[in-house]
């Protein structure tokens, strides 16, 4: 038993390490892959890159507007009270837009990224994978991150901070209308607004939503990639790609949120 | 160095392994230039792993493939390339990219490593499409076509760069009687215009009759090659129950005694 018990630990833990060793090998093929495109920019499809960031990004305007909403909704209407005690509701405003600035934003935009942009792109990679034209690109000398991965990447790099601007200002905005519904006027919620929160905060959520984006996209192909055979491999390569791409999300905006603070306290910018 | 007596191929004690499990244990043959050349065998038997191999998609746990007197197993990357640029391979499912058309499937090779004008490339595609009776269908997408027209869309792709050598995987499986001929024909043509040396690795015993000028027949228990020869041959003079079960359709009722009929 305690045998078995051993034996499992230890292969779920060369299993975690070969797959951490992958994904920095994979990080190397599409930094080099990324470097040829730069110097050959004319190997893009930029046809390709807009049609991908169309999928991404305006597509999933909905489903991000309908959550952030929500999100700024919720946070108002159930802060509003318990401030309103101190008479401290007002600051509701403050409270809402420094969380979806700096937080909820970029994480809600990347969970979702992930659940819609980055498990297509494992499904879609992966049945190339099962139908071996993968296999046919290394026959014909071409590098599969270069010609899959590449162009998926670019438009995730953009397709995040887009998301995350639309994901700030619906939050902000629902944050708006339930404070404007408990009698506060306009001028007075954007009089609070700019004299609490200011750019630097902006731009913390969107240099996280900028990473977020490579890491949602690079994943979802890396899972995409490495597919096995059968069509059951494909459901499990989403399945991964999502599990991947939100403990990595949570995972790297505890370091952004520890560095930011950490600046804070010595007076730099964040 | 590449004359037409030297073989075109050498797998010199091929031996492959998924992980622990050996599945092709020291194979060694040659095909010669301009031959069509089948491995055969049972399902399961390693024929598309060979393939692999052959192809340089997986390395060799031991033993050595050579290319046009060229070791194509183990080299460095840019004799590799430069080798890969010698074969075109079909895959049993055709492997077409969806997104593109299937002239842009056929032209992608050619966007990647010529410098020809786009008008010259597209010339080209459809030269390559006209070959194998496609030269209508340049800009209609793969899910578009039946699964004939799919298999020989692959071919004309595997043609892009003029390769010496087209492997071909299963290319009659799933395919009805009728197109499966057309496209053996198609084969046979190709072999005798281009001189192209084709590597096919089917068990349809029409495709092999009509395609091989020379085969081999791999075995899962032995893990390697149990005849070689003419199907004509093999079937006429089988060296043994294995060989004689395959080639005139017969269940193997004793299968430890594969000893010679």
């Amino acid at each position: 038993m305690a045998s078995t018990l051993t034996s499992t630990v230890g292969e779920k833990t060369c299993a975690i390490v070969r797959d951490l060793q992958n994904q920095v090998v994979f990080l190397g093929q599409l930094t080099v892959a990324l470097g040829q495109v730069l110097r050959r920019p004319r190997q893009l499809h930029i046809k390709k890159i807009l049609q991908i960031f169309h999928t991404a990004a305006v597509d999933g305007l909905p489903i991000v507007g309908l959550i952030s909403l929500l999100t700024g909704l919720i946070i108002s209407s159930q802060s509003v009270g318990p401030l309103k005690t101190y008479g401290a509701d007002i600051h509701v405003i403050y409270l809402v837009a420094l969380i979806m600035f700096r937080e909820l934003s970029p994480i809600m935009t990347a969970i979702l990224l992930a659940g819609r942009t980055g498990s297509a792109f494992a499904a879609e990679i992966g049945t190339m994978k099962v139908n071996e034209e993968l296999d046919a690109l290394k026959t014909m000398g071409l590098d599969p991150v270069r010609f899959l991965v590449v162009e998926r990447v670019i438009a995730g790099f953009w397709a995040m901070p887009f998301l995350t601007i639309y994901s700030m200002l619906l939050g902000v905005a629902a944050s708006f209308a339930v404070m404007l519904g408990n009698g506060y006027s306009l001028s007075a919620l954007y009089t609070e607004l700019t004299n609490y929160c200011n750019v630097t905060d902006i731009m913390e959520g969107l240099l996280k939503s900028f990473f977020f984006g490579v890491l949602v996209t690079g994943v979802g192909c890396l899972r995409g990639i490495q597919t096995k055979a059968g069509a059951a491999a494909v459901g499990q390569s989403t399945t991964r790609a999502v599990v991947s791409s939100i403990i990595l999300i949570i995972a790297s905006d505890c370091i952004f949120t520890f560095i930011s603070t950490t600046l804070r306290a010595k007076g730099l910018p964040f | 160095m590449n004359t037409s007596d030297q073989p075109i191929i050498s797998v010199r004690a091929l031996t492959a392994r998924y992980g622990e499990r050996t599945v092709l244990d020291k194979i060694s043959f040659e095909v010669k230039r301009g031959e069509i050349f089948v491995i055969l065998g049972g399902s399961g038997c390693g024929k598309s792993t060979l393939m692999k191999y052959m192809i340089g998609l997986y390395q060799p746990a031991e033993g050595e493939v050579f290319i046009d007197s060229e070791k194509f197993s183990g080299t460095d990357e840019k004799t590799y390339n430069r080798i890969l640029r010698k074969i075109g391979v079909m895959y049993q499912s055709g492997a077409l990219f969806g997104s593109m058309t299937i002239q842009e499937n056929v032209r992608l090779p050619m966007d990647e490593y010529t410098t020809l004008t786009m008008s010259a490339k597209n010339a080209a595609a459809a030269d390559k499409l006209a070959l194998v009776g496609l030269q209508d269908s340049a800009g209609k997408l793969p899910s578009e076509l039946s699964g004939g027209m799919v298999k020989r869309a692959a071919i004309a792709r595997a043609l892009s760069l003029n390769p010496a050598i087209v492997f071909l995987d299963e290319p009659s499986a799933g395919l009805d009687p009728i197109t499966s001929a057309g496209l053996d024909a198609t084969i046979i043509e190709l072999s005798r215009n281009l001189g192209v040396t084709f590597v096919i690795v089917t068990h349809e015993l029409a495709s092999i009759y009509a395609l091989a000028d020379r085969c081999i027949m791999l075995d899962a228990k032995t893990k390697g090659i149990i005849a070689s020869g003419q199907p004509a041959d093999l079937r006429d003079h089988p060296p043994n129950a294995l060989v004689k079960s395959f080639f005139h359709r017969q269940p193997l009722t004793d299968t430890i005694n594969r000893t010679p009929p």
